[in-house]
Parts: C-alpha cells; sequence; structure tokens
C-alpha cells in the first residue's frame, strides 16, 4: 500500500496551479463560501464585542474593589422605593475590617449646543485607592470639588469641551468640566462627592475593601438582608465564561437560549450550507467536466480511482478553506473597522473581541461545505470513463431521474409539519423546513423533465438550451433547488411581514389627526412647558400652536402622587380611546383641530360647556354620563349636556370636554400636548427637523412629532434578504450556464460550423440560465407562500394559545407583497439570463480533434 | 523476451443495433527492444487496441498480457500499479497537465506511486536528460514547443522501470521535421531497451518499425516483420 501523503501534495499542487488558472472560477466558489462564512463572522464578532462579559465589566463595576454592595429597589404602593443602605447596616454583613466607600449614580440630562438625554453620573471620591481602574483618564484630571466634573468621550463628541462650563441636570446646574475619561460603553459624567444635581433619584452603592474575597456565601448573606452585590471572586451563575461562545455557550448568550429568533437563526445557517453545497457543487462539477481530460491523463499514468478523488477533493479543501479563512477574517476585520458605526446604529460595544469558537466552527462549516460540494463531482471523476474522455468523446451524462414520489411526499410531509408547528413550537417549524428542502431535491430533476417538455416550441436556443438542461439533470437540479431555497425564504419572510404589516395598518389609530405636528408633554415641569410652548411659538412665527389639555385624577392643589379619582365614560366601546386614558379637554381651536373643518353649531355648544361626542353609542338623549370612582372607592354618576359631532378627520378620541367640565368634576387640567392643525399649517421633514433643534434647546425629553400613521418600515435586514437572494440567483444561474456551455461545447462549435451566430450562442447561454432561475423562481414562490403563511400564523398566534383561537379571528388576513413576488418570478429569471448572456465569451475556443 | 502478448482479442462496443466491432479476434506480440508499428484508416480500431493493451480498457474476450501477467486476472488496484510502474502512454496532443512544470510532469507516475520526492525527481531528471530536455525541466507545457511537449511525454512514458510505451499518433499534431525527430528518439529508446507501440497512419514510419501491424474493421488484414528485412535495416 503505497502512501497517500505524496499525492495529497501533488493534488494540492495542481489544484493550487488549477486554481490560479481558472481564477474567475476558482473566486467564485471561494466567495459562494467566504460570504455566508463572513456574514456569520461579523454577526457573532458584533454579538461577542456588544456583549460585557462579567469579567470585561468588571473593573468598571469595581475599580479595584473586592466587592460592590447596591441599593435594592423595591415597589410599594405602586412606586419604586429605595432601601438604603447604609455604611453602619453594611459593615456587620462584612468580613471585619472591610472598608466601604460610597458610589452615588444619578441619572442626569446635559446641555451643549443642545440637551441631550439623561446619563448615568457617577459621585465618588477618586482619590481613594478602591476607585482605580474603573475609568481612565485621557484629559486633563479628576474631579475633586463640587463645582467640577469629568466627561467620558462621548460626552466630548457631543460638544462638551475640557476647561469650560458644562450645564447638566433638570435645574440647569453649570459645572466646570476639568478632565474627560473613557470607561464603560456608555455615556457618563464623574463628578466628586457632593458634585451631584438636585432632584431626581439618587442610587447608592459601596465599594468593598475586604481583608478576604467574598464568597458566594457572603453574597447570599447580603441577600438575605436585602442587599444585592457583586464579587470580583464569584462569578454569577448566568454569565458564560470570557471564552463565551453563541454557538457552544450554555448560559445566557448561547443561541439555545434565544427561542424563536434561535430557530430561524439555525434555518438560515442549515439553509445556507445546504445551498453552498448545491451551488458550490454545481460549480465543481464545471472544473470536473474542464479537468476531464487531466484526470484521464493521471489515470492513463498509472492513477487508481481515489487518487483521481483526491485531486478533486484537493480543490473543495483549498477553495473551501481559502473561502472560509478569508471570508472569517474579512468579517472581523470590518467589525474591526466600522465599530464606530455599529454602535451607532446596533448599541454600545464593550471592547473589540473575537469570538474564536464560534469563528472557528463556522470556518469549519465552510470547509465542511465545499468539501460535500466536491464530493459528487469527485465521485463521478473517479468513475468516469478514460478511454473516452482521452478520445475526446462525448460521455452520455448519467442523472437520475429523481424520485419523484418520495419527493412529493417529503415535500407535503414538510409543509404539513411547518403547519403543524403552530399548535407545537419552532423547532418543528425547522424540520419541517428542512425535510421540505430535501423534498425539493429529489422533485428537482422531475421538475427540470416537465420545463424541457414545456419548451418544444420554444426558439432554437432556448429549446436546445431546455433540451440540454433535461440531459443534464444531474447539473441543473442542484442549481434549480438552490434558487428554489432561496425564493422560498425570501418569499416565507416577505409574506410574513408584510401580512403582519397590514395587520398592524388595519389596527392602527392615530390619536391624532393625519399630518398633525405633536410635541408630547412628556415628564416636563410646569415651567419647562411653558418654556417649550415659548420656544415652538417663536420658531412658527404666527402659526397657531393649539394646546391638548386633559384631566387628571386629581383635584386642583392636590399633590402629585397618591390616591385620586378614575372617570369612565357609559357607553363607551373598549377599547375606549382617550389621552393617554385620560378625558381631552380643549377650546374651539382645538374642537376644530379634530373635526377637521369650521363647525359653529358644535363650536358655540363646546363654549357653552357641552360636551362633544365623536361615537354616538356615548351619547343617549343629548347627554354623556361619566362614572367617577373617587378615592375613597365611592362611584356616583355625573350627567352633562352633549352634541355629537362627525369628524373628518378620523379621530378615534369619543370625546373633547369643555375647560367648565373641570370644574363640575372638580378634577384638574394638565398640559397633554402642543399640536399644530394641518388646516392651519402643513410641516414637512425639514421644517420638522428645525422645530426639534429648536426644541432641544429647551429640554431633552421632548420630540416633534409629525402623525403619520402607521410608520412604513421596509426593514433593512429585509432589504438585505432581498439583495442575499438575488445573489443566490444569479451564481446558481451562472454556475449551471457555464456548466452547460462546457458540456455544449460540440454542440455550440457545429451550431458555429453550420453558421449560427453569436446571438444564437449567447441565447443558448441564456436560455440555460433562464430555465433554471424561472422555474425555481416560481416553485419557490409557491412554496414560499405555504412557509409564509405558516410563519406568520405562528408569529400572530396569541402566546400559549392553539391555531383556532385566530383562524376565526377576521384579523387574520394574509397581504401579498406583490411587487416582491412579480420581481421574482419574472425580474429574476430575466436578470439571470441577461447576466448569464453577458458572460458569454464571445470567441469559442474550437474543440479538440478526434484521434 | 515478449513484453506485450495480445490473444485473440476482440472489443465490442456498444448493444443490439448500435454494436461496433472495435476489434476482432485480434492477436500480436512485442518483445524487449521492439518498435511495432500499428496502421489503419480512422475508426479501424487502432486506439482501442492501444487502449487494451495497456488495460484502460477491457476486451470483450481474449487475453492481454503485458510482462507475464494476465491483465484480465488483475484487481484493478494491481492493473493500475502495472502501469504506474510498466507502462507508459504519449497521445497525439494534450500529453502533459498544464498545471504541473516538465519534471513534474515527468515525476508523475512515481508520485502516484508514492515515491519519496527526491527519488522522483532524480529517476524524472535523468529521463529528461536521456532526451537531451534536462535545462527545460522548470518550464510549463505551454512555454514549450508542440515537438518537445511529445518529447517529454515520451520521457514519462519511459520514467524509472517503465519500458513498454505505447505510442498513439504520437506525431499526428507536429509538422514533418518535428515527427522525424519523436521517429528518431522512440527508435533510439528502442535500441535502449524499451518496447514501443506505435499507432500511426503516415506510411513512411513504417520504415523505422520492426514490425507492421495492418488494421481494417478492426481485424489484422496484413503484419510485415520487417527485422530480419534488409531494407528494413537500411531505412534506420
Ligand atoms: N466507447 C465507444 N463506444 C462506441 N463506439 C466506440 C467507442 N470507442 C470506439 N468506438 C468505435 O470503435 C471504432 C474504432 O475506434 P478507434 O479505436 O478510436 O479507431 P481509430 O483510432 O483507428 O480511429 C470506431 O468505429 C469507433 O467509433
Ligand atoms: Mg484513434
Amino acid at each position: 500500500m503505497n502512501g497517500l501523503l505524496p499525492v495529497l501534495r501533488l493534488s494540492l499542487r495542481l489544484s493550487i496551479r488549477g486554481i490560479r488558472r481558472a481564477k474567475g472560477r476558482s473566486a467564485l466558489i471561494a466567495a459562494m463560501v467566504g460570504v455566508p462564512v463572513m456574514v456569520f463572522t461579523a454577526f457573532f464578532t458584533i454579538v461577542t464585542t456588544a456583549d460585557v462579559s462579567h469579567e470585561e465589566g468588571l473593573p468598571w463595576t469595581l475599580g479595584s474593589a473586592d466587592a460592590k454592595i447596591f441599593t435594592r429597589w423595591y415597589m410599594q404602593e405602586g412606586a419604586a422605593r429605595a432601601r438604603p443602605a447604609t455604611a453602619e447596616e453594611l459593615s456587620p454583613l462584612l468580613p471585619p475590617g472591610s472598608r466601604l466607600l460610597r458610589v452615588d449614580t444619578a441619572n442626569v440630562p446635559y446641555r451643549t449646543d443642545r440637551w441631550h438625554a439623561p446619563i448615568a453620573l457617577l459621585q465618588v471620591d477618586f482619590k481613594d485607592p478602591l476607585t482605580r481602574g474603573m475609568v481612565r483618564l485621557t484629559e486633563g484630571r479628576m474631579p475633586t470639588a463640587a463645582g467640577e466634573i469629568a466627561v467620558s468621550a462621548q460626552v466630548v463628541e457631543a460638544g462638551a469641551r475640557v476647561g469650560q462650563d458644562l450645564t447638566i441636570g433638570d435645574s440647569a446646574a453649570v459645572k466646570r468640566v476639568v478632565g474627560a475619561v473613557e470607561g464603560p460603553p456608555h455615556t457618563f459624567l464623574i463628578a466628586a462627592p457632593g458634585g451631584g444635581v438636585d432632584g431626581g433619584r439618587t442610587d447608592v452603592s459601596w465599594l468593598v475593601d475586604a481583608p478576604r474575597p467574598l464568597l458566594r456565601h457572603d453574597l447570599r448573606n447580603l441577600d438575605g438582608h436585602g442587599f444585592s452585590a457583586v464579587s470580583r471572586a464569584v462569578a454569577p451563575a448566568s454569565e458564560t465564561p470570557a471564552s463565551g461562545s453563541l454557538l457552544w455557550g450554555s448560559g445566557n448568550t448561547s443561541l439555545a437560549e434565544h427561542g424563536p429568533v434561535g430557530v430561524l437563526f439555525g434555518l438560515t445557517m442549515s439553509l445556507i450550507v445546504v445551498e453552498v453545497a448545491l451551488l458550490a457543487g454545481s460549480a465543481f462539477m464545471v472544473g470536473e467536466r474542464r479537468r476531464r481530460r487531466e484526470l484521464a491523463l493521471v489515470v492513463a499514468q498509472g492513477g487508481e480511482p481515489r487518487h483521481v478523488r483526491t485531486l478533486m477533493m484537493a480543490d473543495g479543501l483549498l477553495l473551501g478553506a481559502l473561502g472560509s479563512v478569508l471570508g472569517a477574517a474579512l468579517g472581523v476585520a470590518l467589525v474591526f473597522l466600522l465599530q464606530p458605526l455599529i454602535a451607532a446604529v446596533y448599541r454600545p460595544l464593550g471592547p473589540f473581541d473575537v469570538p474564536w469558537w464560534d469563528t472557528a466552527t463556522v470556518i469549519g462549516l465552510g470547509v465542511v461545505s465545499a468539501l460535500l460540494a466536491c464530493l459528487v463531482p469527485a465521485r463521478r471523476a473517479a468513475r468516469a470513463d478514460t478511454a473516452a474522455a482521452l478520445a475526446g468523446r462525448r460521455i452520455a451524462p448519467r442523472s437520475r431521474r429523481g424520485l419523484p414520489v418520495a419527493g412529493a411526499a417529503l415535500l407535503v410531509a414538510g409543509t404539513a409539519g411547518a403547519v403543524a408547528a403552530l399548535w407545537a413550537n419552532g423547532a418543528v417549524f425547522l424540520i419541517g423546513c428542512l425535510l421540505v428542502q430535501l423534498g425539493l431535491v429529489l422533485l428537482a430533476p422531475t421538475l427540470v423533465d416537465l420545463v424541457g417538455a414545456l419548451s418544444s416550441r420554444a426558439p432554437l436556443p432556448i429549446r436546445l438550451a431546455a433540451r440540454d438542461a433535461v440531459r443534464h439533470r444531474g447539473r441543473t437540479a442542484p442549481a434549480v433547488v438552490a434558487v428554489t431555497a432561496a425564493v422560498a425564504m425570501t418569499t416565507a419572510i416577505g409574506v410574513s411581514l408584510s401580512s403582519t404589516q397590514a395587520r398592524h395598518e388595519r389596527d392602527y389609530s392615530p390619536l391624532q389627526p393625519l399630518g398633525a405636528v405633536v410635541v408630547e408633554k412628556a415628564g416636563h415641569s410646569r415651567e419647562k412647558w411653558a418654556e417649550v410652548g415659548e420656544r415652538l411659538r417663536m420658531e412658527l412665527r404666527g402659526v397657531p400652536l393649539i394646546e391638548q389639555s386633559v384631566l387628571v385624577s386629581r383635584a386642583p392643589g392636590q399633590p402629585e402622587h397618591g390616591a385620586g379619582s378614575s372617570i369612565r365614560i357609559v357607553g363607551c366601546a373598549v377599547p375606549c380611546v382617550l389621552l393617554g386614558g385620560r378625558l381631552p379637554v380643549g377650546n374651539a381651536a382645538l374642537l376644530r383641530y379634530l373635526l377637521g373643518r369650521n363647525d359653529h353649531a358644535t363650536s358655540a355648544a363646546l363654549d357653552a360647556g357641552k360636551v362633544i361626542a365623536f361615537d354616538p353609542a356615548v351619547v343617549r338623549d343629548g347627554h354623556v354620563k361619566l362614572k367617577r370612582r373617587g378615592p375613597t372607592g365611592a362611584v356616583d354618576t355625573i350627567t352633562m349636556p352633549a352634541v355629537l359631532a362627525h369628524p373628518a378627520t378620523g379621530t378615534v378620541l369619543k370625546v373633547l370636554l369643555p375647560k367648565s367640565a373641570a370644574n363640575t368634576l372638580g378634577l384638574a387640567v394638565e398640559p397633554y400636548a402642543y399640536v399644530i392643525n394641518p388646516r392651519d399649517h402643513a410641516v414637512g421633514e425639514e421644517e420638522r427637523q428645525r422645530l426639534n433643534a429648536a426644541l432641544l434647546q429647551v429640554t431633552y425629553a421632548g420630540e416633534v412629532r409629525i402623525e403619520r400613521g402607521w410608520p412604513h418600515t421596509q426593514t433593512f435586514s429585509f432589504a438585505l434578504l432581498t439583495a442575499a437572494v438575488t445573489a443566490v440567483a444569479l451564481a446558481a444561474a451562472l454556475v449551471a450556464a457555464g456548466l452547460a456551455r462546457v458540456d455544449a461545447r460540440p454542440d455550440i462549435a457545429s451550431l458555429a460550423s453550420v453558421g449560427a451566430t453569436r446571438r444564437v450562442r449567447r441565447l443558448f447561454t441564456a436560455g440555460q440560465a433562464g430555465i433554471i432561475v424561472g422555474s425555481g423562481a416560481v416553485v419557490g414562490v409557491l412554496l414560499g407562500l405555504a412557509l409564509g403563511v405558516a410563519a406568520y400564523a405562528m408569529a400572530a398566534r396569541p402566546p400559549g394559545r392553539g391555531v383556532t383561537s385566530f383562524v376565526v379571528s377576521p384579523d387574520f388576513g394574509i397581504d401579498l407583497p406583490w411587487l416582491l413576488l412579480g420581481g421574482m418570478v419574472i425580474v429574476l429569471p430575466l436578470a439571470a439570463m441577461g447576466v448569464a448572456a453577458l458572460f458569454t465569451r464571445a470567441e469559442e475556443p474550437l474543440t479538440r480533434r478526434l484521434a | 523476451m515478449t513484453v506485450l502478448q495480445l490473444d485473440a482479442v476482440t472489443r465490442v462496443h456498444g448493444a443490439g443495433d448500435n454494436t461496433v466491432h472495435a476489434l476482432r479476434e485480434v492477436s500480436l506480440t512485442a518483445a524487449t527492444g521492439e518498435l511495432v508499428a500499428v496502421m489503419g484508416p480512422s475508426g479501424s480500431g487502432k486506439s482501442t487496441l492501444l487502449n487494451v493493451a495497456g488495460g484502460l480498457d477491457r476486451p470483450t474476450s481474449g487475453t492481454v498480457a503485458v510482462e507475464g501477467a494476465d491483465l484480465s486476472t488483475l484487481r484493478l488496484r494491481d492493473l493500475v500499479a502495472l502501469r504506474r510502474r510498466h507502462i507508459g502512454y504519449v497521445f497525439q496532443d494534450l500529453n502533459l497537465i498544464p498545471s504541473l512544470n516538465v519534471i513534474e510532469n515527468v515525476m508523475l507516475p512515481h508520485e502516484l506511486d508514492g515515491v519519496r520526492r527526491a527519488t522522483a525527481k532524480k529517476q524524472a531528471a535523468s529521463a529528461l536528460a536521456e532526451i537531451g530536455l534536462a535545462h527545460m525541466a522548470a518550464r510549463y507545457p505551454d512555454e514549450i514547443s508542440g515537438g518537445q511537449r511529445q518529447r517529454v511525454a515520451i520521457a514519462r512514458a519511459l520514467v524509472g522501470e517503465r519500458r513498454l510505451l505505447l505510442a498513439d499518433e504520437p506525431t499526428g499534431a507536429l509538422d514533418s521535421a518535428a515527427g522525424d525527430d519523436i521517429l528518431a528518439l522512440l527508435r533510439s529508446r528502442c535500441e535502449a531497451g524499451a518496447t514501443v507501440l506505435l499507432v500511426t497512419h503516415e506510411a513512411r514510419y513504417a520504415a523505422w518499425a520492426d514490425k507492421v501491424v495492418f488494421l481494417r474493421d478492426g481485424a489484422i488484414a496484413d503484419s510485415t516483420d520487417l527485422s530480419s528485412d534488409g531494407s528494413a535495416a537500411s531505412a534506420r
């Protein structure tokens, strides 16, 4: 038995040279393997980088302390309350000799050229060595006095400067920025003790310097006394180790814990492996045809079948490894370079972190799928008729006719499984999808035959292409399956998304008339709110700014919190839409805004203290009945005169109360929002941004919004998916058409010799591409419709209940994304034909003369 | 010593109406140092004869023996090994693997055999030196002339222990001067102890042979032994 090593070496050498010679094809195969590897590696790297592991986060939390003990919050009478942890309380619970350092954390907004949303303000004595490692000073010095703060890089980016003043907090305290620091991936400010601002909630925590590490039982002891703590010596139970792996890990960061998302991810992943194997398989088949003579020569020189297999597999190994490693490197490099961008659109990132195990797994998968891909071509090559290959004689394709019955059975079973998943769970759906794919593989040859039979009336080049596709089912079928699978996946997701979108649109009821500008009061104080109004009026230059108000549940002058009254409109069907659950109050201007027209009679009624009802159900005999439940639980009914109005704006509000009603009911009126009537002044996106910028000069917590109905969000990821499908379909078309050309070379040469033009030859190639992508797309769309409806139904299902509860619901409607479907059935095949024709080389090499 | 012996070899392709008798009861021997020319019109079965002789194709009936071993009794693996160690093929053109350079092409049989690279290289170098192409060792097939390519193929066919060379129209793609060179080389290899079975349809090359076999429709139409003939001797 001679050693295989020299043969392997020879194979690799041949492969490397062969890859260099067929650069285009090799690059295509490497890309087919590499691109998915790149995407997955990038994905894992982003997730791992964004995920601040326990160990990575420790220095920011603990500095150089042994542990940190946090304020425990709890709910009491509907409000969050803090259990203040004092040093006296804590000391007995810690090892004797422990030292405590107090850390105060507050959330404060800050203002540079505009207001910014609240961020963490850390107050601690940074002279204490326990804080060492919490942050790193990059400029200036640490704050030491009450009027000083240091800021993080993000705050500097927002416009703060060392040496200048910065306004922070609702009370607009002015602090001198004395330093810039780097720390955890969240925007933050730090100050010396006592350097905070008034108002707002402050969390107290304690850094602990203990003579011995705090162990699990110490933490349990603290917990028993109502304090939560983090210890350097104890890793939280739910955390994965620092080398946390999404694929291999078991903690809360592993995919297994991600439920449906994990299932979908698994589906995508398996689909990609199958796809790569199918497509690259076809591409390797091209290689096998091209190398047929080379391989026959090897056999003539005494090569065994296993040598030939090794020669072919070496291609898979090399291209797979090359594509995977390059793809992974590119994925990691992209994430590394695009960190700021990713942090901006995704979420703040921790230290850059490459998940080595996951990356290695993905690379391994890439290589394995490439090896799988060249398994069949390698076996074919090893069995090839050497004498025929040497004589350049045509080799009759021996390809399976497929197993239509088994295929159809699998297809039906798989689809049924996917639908049955409605009653079961995502894993069943996944298995169903895989069965469907398997069924497709078995059915595809029959499908190709069908297409061949349909083409008997097509023009010559197309007919020739169809006949050829049928004769070489072995290479046509995988390409068709690849297209089918990709199209089915997009269709399924498209149908599911567009149905969901349609349902949201149906269900959405805008609180404000379409086109109205709205600024909601949110958490502003009365003074701030007045300031906001002033600022907006200044910007609007004469356009009326209407104030929308509501009745609040307390009497005028009563404190904000505590038990109040609640009011219900009698006869108002659920959901009885009010403003934030409270009764809207307003004047004639607001009425005109809600009605969308001038209505003097109704306006006069409002002025006369009558309730305006927009829903006939709530008016009885010219009156509206309100049920009031007082603070003590006593219920009484108040009847108020009302008139019915018919708004032209489609507002979903049920009533509008006159200001005087507040007195009648004994409740206070609070502003709810500023609005601009679109009939007074239509605001475009540009003006909205200008108004928003002006607003941010005054406050951080407001947004100028335009009521536009349910937002039409064509998700970015869906666009990406569509692009990927297009790429897959085009690759499939190109590979299969290229393969067809290699096979059909003698035919084409004969065609040329009887005077066929280049156009005919191009049409032949285009025809191949069209047949593959066309039939793949049609079947894919049909299949995708079934899977998409199933997926949508699964998503729309109320949690924990079976399918019956929503199938009967009128809300369950399917909305088909016609544009997408049409694009895939018509545009995609045409595009594939065009690309294939473009790639047709003008000059055909002469076929070898037979010896 | 008889290196190659064919006994009543018949090769039938296809079945039913498509049956083609590529070879009919062909018997033939070639001894050490002999150059046997196989001639005949196109389609007469010359290539089939060569393929059967080297075990690339199996006869429908009859026996083929190489160096005393009956090919039909060998397992595939042993047959392949026999080809690797004892039989070399040279075809009309495209004999060399384009992505291997000249010396690597010559090393190919040995590398397939698992011979140590250094040994394989030494033997290949000496085979190249014998045909006077040692200086071309590092070139790639498309960097040398057609005649040189055929010479390299011959060197490969006779590298190491290989003594039986099966050549299928090795001059078919060359001009006549280059073709003559190839014939001279084959002749000199025979003098050095090789056995050559040469398929050609050029009558003038028959003069270089020790024995000429004429094929027509798969059967031997005529066979001339020139080795004892004075005119043949003078043609050398
Ligand atoms: N694999 C095959 N299948 C069918 N017919 C074949 C096959 N190989 C050779 N033939 C036929 O056998 C006959 C002899 O072919 P061949 O040996 O190539 O002739 P030559 O080399 O003398 O031109 C021809 O008619 C050829 O068509
Ligand atoms: Mg021939």
